[in-house]
Order: structure tokens, then sequence, then C-alpha cells
């Protein structure tokens, strides 16, 4: 089969020849169309470039690796952008904990201190950089759940049927979960969006 | 409803949309292929698997692991006593033994000013009859002349005081001695030597 072939096939045909042939051109074709929309998803969930670059590195890794766990009744986006999810919640949640430690290595034992966010100043909101930072931190502000499930509607356009089969909960708890997350966001941001 | 609901959020979700996309950097592809091909992957190990690494350790580790567990239940059922053939035998509290009472002690226990000189005379001379009256006893029947007769007498506190035929002074004050209890059996057995002995002495005191 030419490349010109392996480009025109879907991600399930390309992920069945991986599996069957072990044709590496295959997963590489996965990777070049996989690579930005799970680095901006994943980004956007965790706020921090290195551990973004690193969980998305793994995420492919785990493809290559465990490629024979893929079933093809699934779409392959959502097995995919199943396993991101799961990486980037573990390092979200191994980031708080080292947070946490160092905080309260200087503090008392059990108390967790606010860190003021010097960058959230509406007064002198102009550039767009400043505001796009201003989003990502109110972002990482709202709960993990809603967050993932806003990234995925708002910011990856997926739809509600994948992202309940990515989070593994129902379409109406998706639909409530992005409702609250918005709502929350727009509290944050009640500043920026008035523009 | 939905639709309600998209518009109540819609700058939110414009705001969102607007945001810029994040992309790798140029090397990501080739940096994947590089650890893929290198066989480096981030494959993170438990506890276990550390502990037990190399697998040629493994039934190294298994053999302490086991030799520990062995020991450890050997100690716990171990009996707490020290075997008498190993050890020197210890000294027992409830038995006091004349032998290691000290001369001075012995020379105490007779300078008393419960027992007068002229008393201690006399109870040694009873001693001295006492121990002839023995021989010819024993002579007859076979007793053994080692056993040694006691004399009592009551001083002013009513404790029994005691002298032997060594010539000291015998006291239950402050003694820890052994009571022992003796079954019907034995008391009977105990009786009929003691009547027996009476028998004897009283035969030998009518033939004198």
């Amino acid at each position: 089969m030419s490349n010109k072939n392996f480009n025109e096939l879907t991600d399930e045909e390309l992920i069945l020849e991986f599996q069957q042939n072990d044709t590496l051109k295959a997963f590489e074709i996965l990777v070049q169309r996989y690579k930005n929309p799970l680095t901006n998803y994943v980004f956007r969930f965790l706020g921090n470039y290195e551990t973004c670059f690193d969980v998305v590195q793994e995420t492919f890794i785990k493809v290559y690796r465990y490629k024979d766990s893929y079933s093809s009744i699934a779409k392959f986006s959502t097995w995919i952008y199943t396993i991101a999810g799961n990486l980037a919640r573990t390092e979200y949640q191994k980031q708080k904990r080292k947070k946490l430690l160092s905080i309260n290595a200087y503090g008392q034992e059990n108390e967790n201190y606010e860190i003021p966010d010097e960058n959230y100043r509406p007064d002198i909101i102009t550039d767009s950089g400043i505001k796009n930072e201003i989003i990502q931190k109110a972002l990482l502000k709202i709960s993990n759940a809603y967050r993932e499930a806003v990234i995925l509607r708002d910011i990856q356009g997926q739809s509600y049927e994948e992202i309940a089969e990515i989070m593994g909960i129902s379409v109406g708890t998706v639909k409530s979960r992005i409702n609250r997350g918005r709502a929350q966001l727009k509290k944050l941001l009640k500043d920026i969006y008035k523009e | 409803m939905e639709f309600q609901e998209e518009e109540n959020f819609r700058n939110i979700t414009e705001i969102l949309k607007r945001l810029p996309k994040i992309n790798p950097p140029d090397y990501f592809e080739a940096d994947l292929m590089r650890k893929i091909n290198s066989g480096k992957f981030n494959i993170k190990i438990g506890f276990w698997n550390k502990l037990l690494l190399p697998s040629k350790l493994v039934p190294i580790s298994a053999a302490v692991i086991l030799g520990l567990v062995i020991l450890f239940m050997v100690h716990l059922n171990s009996p707490s006593k020290v075997d008498p053939l190993v050890t020197s035998p210890e000294r027992r509290e409830d038995v006091t033994s004349l032998k290691n009472i000290p001369e001075i002690m012995r020379e105490d226990f007779i300078s008393n000013d419960e027992m007068k000189p002229d008393k201690i005379n006399d109870i040694k001379r009873d001693n001295r009859q006492a121990a002839a009256r023995q021989k010819k006893i024993t002579g007859n029947s076979g007793i053994s002349g080692n056993t040694s007769l006691t004399y009592t007498t009551v001083n002013r506190n009513g404790y029994v005081n005691a002298m032997n035929s060594f010539g000291y002074r015998i006291n239950k004050n402050g003694l820890n001695y052994k009571i022992v209890f003796l079954n019907r059996a034995e008391k009977m057995k105990v009786n009929r030597m003691k009547s027996k002995l009476m028998m004897l002495i009283n035969g030998n005191s009518l033939k004198k």
C-alpha cells in the first residue's frame, strides 16, 4: 500500500493496519493526525506546556504498545482521547500533590494557601496574550470533571455522545457538567466577556 | 431548552473557541519515534517489582524473607525457661540452707540475749545425752546415726526457738519456709512412723 493510500484511510482503518501488519507508517499517520488536537486538549487541562508534551508522548507510546487492546467497535478518536484524558488526570493529581507538599514544607501542616493571582488585574487587560492567560487560569480553577467536559465540547468541538464515551458517563451528565462548568467560567471571567 | 442554555453561555463559548491552538514542537514526532525505537518507554515500576529486580535476585530475596519469617516464628514459640543443663542453677528463694549462713551469724544466734549461756550449756548437754540415746536406738533399730535431734524453747515473744545438735538455734521468725500439705495417705504413713518411733523410744526407756 502506498503512502498516498495510507493518508486516505480512516483512523480505524489505520489502527487496524497497524494491529494486523505492524505497519509503522499507519501509526505515524495517526500521530500526525492527533498530535495537535491532543496537545491542545492536554494543555488546556493541565496548563503546563512541558508536562503536556510528556503526557501526549506517553499517550502515543501507549497506543503503540497496547494497540491490540483497541477494539474496532469504538471510534479511534474516542479511544485515544480516553487514554490522554486518563493520563492528564493522573498528572494533574500528581502536580496538585506536589504543590501542596511544597507549600506545607514552609507553612504549618495541613494548611493550604491560596496563591495570589498577580496576573488577574481587569484594569490593565489590554493584551490578548494576557487575556488568554487569564482564561486558562480560570479554566484551571473549575473542577476537573467540569473542565474536561467544557474543553472537549467548546475547545475541541466534540459531540455530546463522544464526550460521554470518553468520560465514561451518560449524555445527560455530560450536558449538566458542561453547563455547570460554563456557569463557573462565566462568573470567573465576567470582566473579560463584557468587552 | 438546550438552545436557550447555549445562548446563555454564548459569550463563554465564543471566548473559548477563540483561544489559540497549542501545537507540539517540531521535534515531537522525531522524539517520539526515538523513544519507541530505543524501547525506553516510561514504564512505571511498582514497589514489589523494584524490590525484586533484577529477576536473578528473586530466589535470594524469597529465601531471605522466608528465613526471617521462620526465625521470627521460632523466636516467638521458644519457651522462656532456660535449659538447666546449659546454664548454672539459680538460687531458690523459697529454700534457706544452713550451710549458707556464715559463721558470724551462727555466733550471733548463740549470743542472742534470749539465750543465756547457762541455758545454752544445758541444751548442749541435753543434746549430747540425746545423741548418746540416739546412738543406742540406731544401733538396735538400724536407723541412720546422722539423724539430728532438735530441742525447742519458747522465747518471750512466743516464737519457737530451736537448737539442733550442731549448736545453733533455728528461728522461724522472718524465715521464708515452705509449707507442704500432706494428703490422707501420706499423713497416715507419717503417723505410723511416728507411733513406731515412739514405741521404740518407750521400749528402750522401759528396758533401762
